[in-house]
């Protein structure tokens, strides 16, 4: 019998003492409030986005002081989707330039997507859809090509394509037509210089690794490109990205058989701060006899480099590329800090970039931008050594 | 005396089934599948700075699930996408989905995107009784892997609803890393869920508040909402 007592009381003990820690209170919930509803719930049919920019330059160096104000920028895009198979989308922008006193609309996307069925798309028009993971340079991907450093400038020009997809949330493949490879200023087909291209596309994600591959041509040159990214942590990201093109010229000198290539790191793992580092190779960039021959006729030219281009300044082979990014500072300002230097020549490009808002639609932004270069370095084709550029933005 | 322990051994599973349950019930009104809703994020910071975010979101099911930036305007056109452990975001500035680390801060707030996009607590955490009140279960869910969101998340629920009341969150030291409560439960097509979650950063001492604008259940979602090449469009 006392046994029994025994066991009964150590089985009562466990059924009942189960989770009854004595120093665990109840909770009490939030007290209850009215919320106010929205509609925004259910698609819209049309949707905008766009900015007014109104800016101040300062340019520098030992030749050079100028100021320009104001640059203005004005940018809407819109898409209108009468159902769930139709998609019209339009995205143009505004530009007045004080130094060269020039206006320009520009076009980046216009067209129409259509969705044949569930996995099935189609795209006709001028569109972007850019996924490689580079920071500013992608060597894979050889159809959207234009770029801009971190924080400067929105770049959202498209290609003018007709575009076949399949398309999956784990995969999917596209075949590309494109037209017109070249645009003019207004972002329309360039009926000067006529180059079409093709290309085909997939792309396959899992949890933690994705992998794209691109192959084509652009006229008669053959394009290949592949971009690998795997998460060796939950923060730690690294990635691969190779091109290849059998024939390319740069400047002057024709290169076969050309690959370039980018090896990068992205850390995560400090609250609101990211960090990234790239190594850069160009086979077909220029080595330093080369650079030596054009250089004396390049600086005579007397041509003004687009500041927002920066791949008018990596002439060479190699480069490591960095990027700090440090979010949510005090009342939410961003700081991002971007370089690239030349690793076998002395050039290095510096963005500092500070940005506050100021309201929900309002932004201050302040810019400071460093070109320098050794001698005999592509760097002395720069158009100033500093740049001071502060900028106010309304979006809408 | 086997017996005895055979039926001990029993009610203590039904039981553990139980707590399970409760937690699967939770998860599937703040997760439900085939759902669309607007929240709206408020991040009160120290220095003073509130900022509001509106964020539509599109979820299929835990694995899929997109957010479009309404508010403010200055984000406006940003999205975020998750398909199983991969997220991405799409930067309208410049055209490009990018993808990112899954990692705390969901719109720059103290919502993790753990928090906000997947409650999927039961398939990566073990659940345990920690006390039983008069009106409460008081549950301990810990971590069965290192790839969780957190090593111990402690849940007290209302008997009489169901519905969460509390949670706090640790790490694998037991150090409290953040606390959210929850409230005003209000019913949307066919869940029934807390509208207004408080989450406080114990670190910080920083917190940001999630209302449930809308959420509508049972909607037609495609898949193509969900490719990262649609990001944008």
């Amino acid at each position: 019998m006392t046994k029994l007592k025994c066991v009964y009381a150590v089985i009562f003990f466990m059924l009942g003492s189960v989770g009854q820690a004595d120093d665990i209170e109840e909770a009490q919930p939030l007290e209850d409030i009215t919320i106010k509803t929205s509609s925004s719930a259910a698609p819209s049919k049309f949707t905008y986005r766009g900015y007014f920019e109104i800016e101040y330059a300062r340019y520098w160096n030992e030749s050079r002081d100028d100021e320009a104000f104001p640059n203005i920028e004005l940018s809407a895009s819109a898409q209108w989707k009468p159902n769930t198979s139709i998609n019209v989308f339009a995205d143009y922008m505004y530009d007045y330039e004080r130094l060269t006193e020039e206006s320009t609309v520009k076009v980046n996307q216009i067209g129409i997507r259509t969705q044949l069925s569930s996995d099935w798309q189609i795209a006709l028009g001028k569109e972007r859809a850019r996924k490689s993971p580079g920071l500013i340079i992608s060597p894979s991907d050889f159809i959207f090509i234009d770029e801009s450093l971190p924080g400067m400038r929105e770049q959202r020009e498209g290609m003018w394509l007709g575009r076949l997809s399949w398309q999956t949330p784990q995969q999917s493949a596209d075949v590309i037509i494109i037209p017109y490879f070249n645009k003019d200023r207004w972002g329309w087909p360039d009926h000067q210089n006529l180059q079409d291209a093709a290309a085909l596309r997939y792309f396959y994600q899992t949890n933690n690794f994705d992998v794209g591959f691109q192959g084509g041509h652009i006229s008669n040159n053959l394009r290949l490109g592949a971009f690998a990214q795997y998460f060796i942590t939950k923060v730690t990201k690294i990635y691969f990205d190779v091109g290849y093109t059998d024939k390319k010229e740069v400047l002057f000198f024709e290169r076969q058989h050309a690959f370039d290539e980018i090896f990068g790191v992205t850390y995560d793992g400090i609250s609101d701060v990211s960090l990234r580092a790239e190594i850069y190779h160009n086979q077909a960039g220029l080595n330093q006899k080369e650079l030596d021959m054009v250089l004396p006729f390049l600086l005579m030219q007397s041509e003004e480099y687009e500041t927002s281009s920066i791949s008018n300044f990596l002439l060479r082979q190699w480069y490591l590329i960095m990027s700090l990014n440090i979010l949510n500072m005090w009342h939410e300002s961003d700081f991002t800090f971007s370089t690239v230097n030349g690793l076998d020549e002395r050039s290095h490009l510096v963005l500092a970039r500070y940005k506050i808002p100021l309201s929900q639609a309002q932004e201050l932004g302040l810019s400071v931008f460093s070109l320098s270069g050794s001698e005999n370095s592509s760097f002395e084709l720069r158009p100033f050594d500093w740049s001071l550029l502060a900028d106010w933005q309304y979006s809408f | 005396m086997k017996t005895i322990f055979l039926i001990l051994l029993f009610s203590l599973s039904v039981r553990a089934e139980q707590y399970e349950d409760i937690v699967k019930y939770i998860e599937a009104n703040l997760s439900p599948p085939n759902f669309a809703s607007v929240f709206e994020f408020t991040n009160y910071r120290l220095d003073g700075t509130i900022s509001v975010n509106e964020v539509k979101f599109q979820s299929k099911d835990i694995d899929h699930m997109h957010g479009t930036f309404l508010k403010p305007e200055r984000e406006k056109g940003r999205e975020v996408l998750r398909v199983g452990d991969a997220l991405w975001t799409y930067m309208p500035s410049v055209g490009r989905a990018l993808r990112i680390a899954d990692r705390d801060s969901f719109a720059g707030g103290d919502f993790s995107n753990a928090d906000v996009l997947r409650a999927d607590w039961s398939a990566h955490y073990s659940i345990t009784l920690a006390k039983e009140t008069k009106n409460q279960w008081i549950l301990d869910l810990k971590s069965k892997s290192k790839e969780s969101a957190y090593s111990k998340m402690r849940l007290w629920v209302d008997k009489s609803n169901k519905q969460p009341i509390q949670q706090n969150f640790y790490d694998s030291n037991g150090t409290l890393l953040k606390t959210c409560i929850y409230g005003s439960i209000k019913k949307f097509g066919s869940v029934e869920r807390p509208a207004h979650l408080l989450m406080q950063n114990v670190l910080t001492k920083q917190k940001s508040e999630l209302k449930v604008l809308s959420l509508k259940t049972e909607q037609k979602l495609e898949d193509k909402r969900f490719t990262v090449d649609n990001l944008g469009k």
